[in-house]
């Protein structure tokens, strides 16, 4: 399922992809983690407690994130439970719009399992909510 | 062509147990299954018998099957080797754990709340965390399924049921009784019971009816026990790693996802997928789990239990439940066609309900008025 986003932030752009390039920044802006097995400036493994609406649920979370050019960015995520996986690729693109940064995200999202049969309806609004709860919290 | 009072189509639990209240009270009954007995759903169940529901009506059908189940040597005469283990919740949602440990003390059912230190000398070798609570029905256990279905069978055949195996139906129509076409031959019965599982929406399709069922894939997986591994030799609900599980036997544990609300019967408001509608599906599809979801289910078990980090699973399969839009099941006879009953969407709570079912169920057909626990299952709470 495609899904698309976007937010906007006071800092420039090459501010805003320094901090959303490395996990170290991100992973304390995940909200739910209560394990981290690893973290890089590249990787988080962990495990992560998920509750948006019906979705709830503890999985293992494994997301990487790769600068792609001075203005975009690639996320990738897994989530794997006993109550299916979720995997997504998101590229995120930042621009300047009148001295801000606007941060526009495009990506795909695959659910599998018994999580796909109750909340798949749910996937592109959670999945957007997730993206833009990171970046308010990178740059509050 | 003989005239049958009942004809009950599907042979699992819900179908031979009407079949043997129906027959225990001197109706002429036949039972036409397509398979064999316990063909799909009945036989793809992991049997647990249990208590543990939030939604009221439901939780009083469980506690009155429990103890039918108990006693089913003594009232059928046949063994679902019952065995006792007693279920142990485990939540980081305390409030939808003590609002069902509420709703079973209120219908009488034996449950308390535990603390984290009466939850060791239980289970010695768990891992817990400070934020989970944890519920304890010492009454649940398991049973054999199929012996079960077996159980109910045979008796209702002592009673004179008659049961045929490898029948499948094509049509059911009206005319003065109601004809029963199938592959075998064509039955008469002045009423029909529809007890089919996954296949109750296709058998009425004709009739003009489309029910509101989706059909549900539910993945479970049997792991060997780790030699020498004593933890897990009773239920578990384990909703913050969201798995259940219990032993199967002394050698093996069954293992399957849990959601709060799915296991509870707790709301309404979970969304099946629309893309699971019955009419797109087929309803004799039986699955596997891959790879992901079998270590999946391995991690939660050893996050929960250490000792069991060495588990390996032996064997799978994904049933497809047959799931209302509450997630709770169908007992009614259908609007505008008297004499025509269907027992469906179970919705995953079916087979531990099964001995008050069937005595709903022949008290419905006798009366053809819906006993005061089939209210809440009536049709009407649908808009069609």
């Amino acid at each position: 399922m495609e899904i698309t986003g976007s937010y906007t932030v006071s800092q420039d752009i090459s501010t805003v992809i320094s901090l959303s390039s490395d996990m170290t920044k991100i992973a304390p802006c995940l909200k739910g983690v209560t394990q981290v097995e690893k973290l890089t400036p590249e990787n988080l493994i962990g495990r992560i407690k998920v509750s948006v609406g019906i979705i709830k649920g503890t999985f293992d979370l494994n997301a990487t994130v790769k600068k792609l050019s001075e203005d975009s960015i690639e996320l990738m995520l897994k989530l794997k439970g006993t109550l299916g996986t979720a995997e997504g690729v998101i590229v995120v693109k930042a621009s300047n719009l009148q001295g801000k940064t606007q941060l526009t995200w495009k990506g795909d999202v695959e659910l599998k399992g018994l999580a796909a049969n109750i909340g798949k309806s749910l996937v592109e609004q959670v999945s957007n909510s997730l993206v833009e709860e990171i970046y308010k919290c990178l740059f509050r | 062509m003989s005239i049958y009072e009942i004809v009950i189509i599907g042979g699992g639990a819900w179908g031979c147990s009407a079949a043997m209240n129906l027959s225990k009270r001197g109706k002429k009954v036949l039972v036409l299954e397509r398979g064999y007995l316990a063909y799909t759903q009945s036989g793809h169940t992991s049997a647990i018998i249990r208590q543990f529901y939030s939604h009221e009506e439901t939780a009083k059908i469980a506690m009155l099957s429990l103890r039918y189940f108990k006693d089913f040597k003594q009232k059928t005469g046949f063994d679902a080797h019952f065995r006792q283990t007693g279920l142990l919740v485990i939540s980081d949602d305390s409030e939808s754990i003590k609002r069902t440990v509420e709703v079973l003390k209120k219908i009488g059912a034996k449950c308390e709340l535990l603390d984290k230190d009466r939850v060791k000398e239980i289970e010695p070798s768990i891992s817990l965390s400070n934020d989970e609570v944890f519920a304890f029905e010492p009454d649940a256990g398991y049973v054999d399924p199929i012996a079960t279905v077996w159980g109910f069978a045979q008796c209702a055949k002592g009673f004179g049921a008659q049961i045929l195996e490898g029948v499948k139906v094509k049509k059911i129509s009206r005319q003065k009784d109601w004809i029963i076409e199938s592959d075998k031959g064509t039955f008469e019965g002045e009423k029909v019971i529809v007890a089919a599982g996954t296949n109750t929406p296709f058998l009425i399709r004709d009739l003009g009816f489309n029910l509101p069922i989706y059909l549900f894939p539910f993945p479970m997986c049997y792991y060997r026990r780790p030699y020498g591994a004593k933890s897990l030799m009773r239920v578990i609900f384990d909703s913050t790693n969201n798995y259940y599980a219990r032993p199967e036997g002394e050698s093996e544990i069954l293992v399957g996802p849990m959601h709060d609300e799915m296991t509870y019967a707790e709301s309404s408001a979970i969304a099946v997928d629309k893309n699971l509608y019955w009419a797109d599906k087929n309803p004799d599809w039986i699955g596997r789990i891959d790879f992901d979801l079998s270590s999946a289910y391995s991690r939660a078990l050893s996050i929960r239990f250490p000792e069991l980090s060495e588990i390996h699973p032996s064997r799978d399969f994904v049933p497809l439940l047959d799931v209302t839009p509450d997630w709770q099941p169908i007992i009614d006879e259908l609007p505008g066609f008297d004499g025509l009953f269907v027992a469906c969407g179970s919705s995953g709570h079916g087979f531990k309900l099964s001995p008050l079912i069937g005595e709903i169920l022949a008290d419905f057909v006798i009366s053809g008025k819906p006993p005061s626990f089939a209210r809440a299952y009536s049709l009407s709470r649908f808009r069609m």
